[in-house]
């Protein structure tokens, strides 16, 4: 009789591969009860993967969603219980794969940001903070700062609104963008931010005082006033908290 | 952060409350008697975490967790167990449980309840890990019976034989899965009935009702799949009043877990289970419970 773990070796391996005839003849079943498991496993992950993706799913479809699921899982299953937190790999996976859309791997990047961001504390835990001569300048603890090669925003947007038209007047050639994600809510908010805020909340969100932080911007953006672009930007955005610093 | 009142588990009819309905609850605040969750649902934090919150203010919560792999052979994912624990630190569930399966092999979670041989070794395995989880977690945990497909050439020990001896081993109590007893007993071919004389005076803490679906596979063989997509088998709840006559009443929950109807549908169940946990409270079996 073979040992529990051999048992759990095949099994793991039947349901992985699909190849489930050693694994049931260890058993001593029908292949077919075992592809019941792997039907199952295949079932969750994938809509684990949905749920996290909806906007690369809407702009592939359904079935080439299902298929590249299939393939992202048997690549890289889940190494923890938490499926909500599964997936992180696909980005890389469809940059490898999906030579056909190639801003995909940018808008699953930002959907996995969103996903993040709304797991992650709101207002209240300990945050990134900075003085502004007399305006304290405090930032939302899930705030995640995303780069992108393509206008993943817009598009992300379109894909999740399903709107063809949006999408089809969005010109998806390589185009550098800044995006901000945080929580907001029961889900994620996201807002594309100019060059000089991106580099002063960069700064920040690495440790840098104030100082640092504006002259990160001013570097990012030379001939613009980037004083004026943190002001119009920032200031006014969910992310941001102000108050006064005398009030301590 | 206030910390909550103990709210033990009444053996009254709840109800599996999943995302589609957090806001339902939260804002109407239904009369069910009590909730229950899956635990990994909750363990990322973010808007389902505060939902649940709120619920506990209201209700008693059971927190069912799927991710503990009680049978598997891999060592305990410690990571998984400290998030269980975090979470019952801030829910304060009048249960925890968990199943008797494995889910992971050298690092890898299959994201299914997959069976185990009922051998001598694996009681030894579940048991040891059913002993380091309660240990973990300051207090014991519920062990369910598993909906099943196949069986291992190698079993030695009837199922509910292999249940009452965890429980005598490591103190766990015993959720008693009425439909996966019909599910498994009708795809293995055997009496779901025979299933509960082992149980007598075990531990039982909850009982679970759900629906599931028959498929016919390539061979032509019908096989009945436990996917909580309907509602209750007859022959289930049948099978329930037998356990009832049995164990008395107990905490029983109805699972619904894919096409998810209005919660209206699911309290028709709950009202169900609940009429006939009533007609069970003065019973024989019920006062010896209770006593």
């Amino acid at each position: 009789m073979p040992a529990l773990r051999e048992y759990q070796r095949a099994f793991g391996a039947a349901l992985l591969s699909g190849d489930t005839a050693v694994a049931a003849a260890m058993i001593g079943a029908a292949p077919d009860r075992l592809s019941i498991h792997r039907n199952t496993m295949l079932t969750a992950l994938a809509n684990a993967l949905a749920l996290t993706y909806p906007a690369v799913e809407a702009l592939v479809g359904a079935e080439y969603f299902a298929q590249a699921a299939r393939a992202f899982i048997q690549a890289e299953p889940p190494r923890a219980a938490l499926l909500s937190l599964y997936g992180g790999g696909f980005a890389e996976f469809l940059a490898g794969h999906v030579e056909a859309l190639p801003y995909l791997p940018d808008v699953a990047r930002l959907e996995w940001a969103v996903e993040c961001a709304a797991r992650a504390a709101g207002w209240g835990a300990a945050a990134p903070d900075v003085d502004l001569g007399g305006t304290r300048l405090t930032l939302v603890p899930s705030l995640t700062l995303l780069r992108t090669s393509y206008p993943a925003g817009p598009i992300w947007r379109a894909a999740l609104d399903q709107d063809g038209d949006a999408l089809a007047r969005i010109d998806p050639a390589p185009a550098t963008s800044w995006l901000a994600v945080w929580r907001d809510g029961d889900g994620a908010a996201v807002l594309p931010l100019g060059d000089a805020a991106f580099a002063f909340l960069s700064e920040l969100l690495a440790g840098g005082d104030a100082e640092a932080a504006i002259n990160a911007a001013a570097f990012a953006d030379r001939e613009g006033d980037p004083i004026a672009a943190i002001t119009r930007e920032i200031l006014p955005a969910g992310f941001v908290r102000l108050s006064s610093s005398n009030q301590e | 952060m206030h910390s909550l009142a103990p709210a033990p588990i009444p053996a009254d009819a709840g109800i599996g409350l999943r995302f589609p309905h957090h806001r339902h609850v939260v804002e109407s605040r239904p009369a069910t008697g009590w909730f229950e969750v899956h635990a990994e649902n909750y363990m990322a934090g973010g808007a389902p975490l505060t939902y649940l919150e709120t619920v506990r203010r209201d209700y008693p919560v059971s927190l069912h967790a799927v991710g503990l792999s009680l049978g598997g052979t891999d060592p305990l994912d410690m990571d998984h167990l400290a998030r269980l624990k975090a979470l019952a630190e801030r829910i304060e569930p009048g249960l925890i449980s968990d199943h008797l399966s494995w889910s992971a092999i050298d690092g890898v979670y299959l994201a299914d309840l997959l069976p185990l041989p009922y051998t001598e070794e694996a009681l030894a395995v579940a048991a040891d890990n059913i002993d380091r989880v309660q240990s973990a977690l300051g207090r014991t945990i519920l062990v369910e019976n598993p909906s099943t497909y196949l069986a291992f050439a190698a079993s030695v020990i009837g199922e509910s034989e292999f249940l009452a001896e965890l429980a005598r081993r490591t103190g766990c109590g015993i959720l008693c899965d009425v439909n996966n007893i019909y599910v498994s007993a009708c795809n293995l071919g055997a009496d779901p009935f025979a299933w509960f004389p082992a149980m007598a005076g075990a531990p039982i803490g909850e009982i679970h009702l759900a629906g599931h679906a028959v498929r016919q596979l390539d061979d032509g063989q019908e096989i009945r799949i436990d996917d909580h997509g309907s509602a209750v088998d007859p022959a289930v709840w049948a099978l329930y009043a037998h356990a009832l006559g049995l164990f008395g009443p107990v905490p029983t929950l109805i699972e619904w877990d894919t096409a998810i109807p209005e919660f209206s549908v699911l309290e028709g169940e709950a009202a169900q289970a609940q009429r006939m946990l009533d007609r069970h409270s003065g019973t024989e079996a019920g006062n010896a419970r209770a006593a």
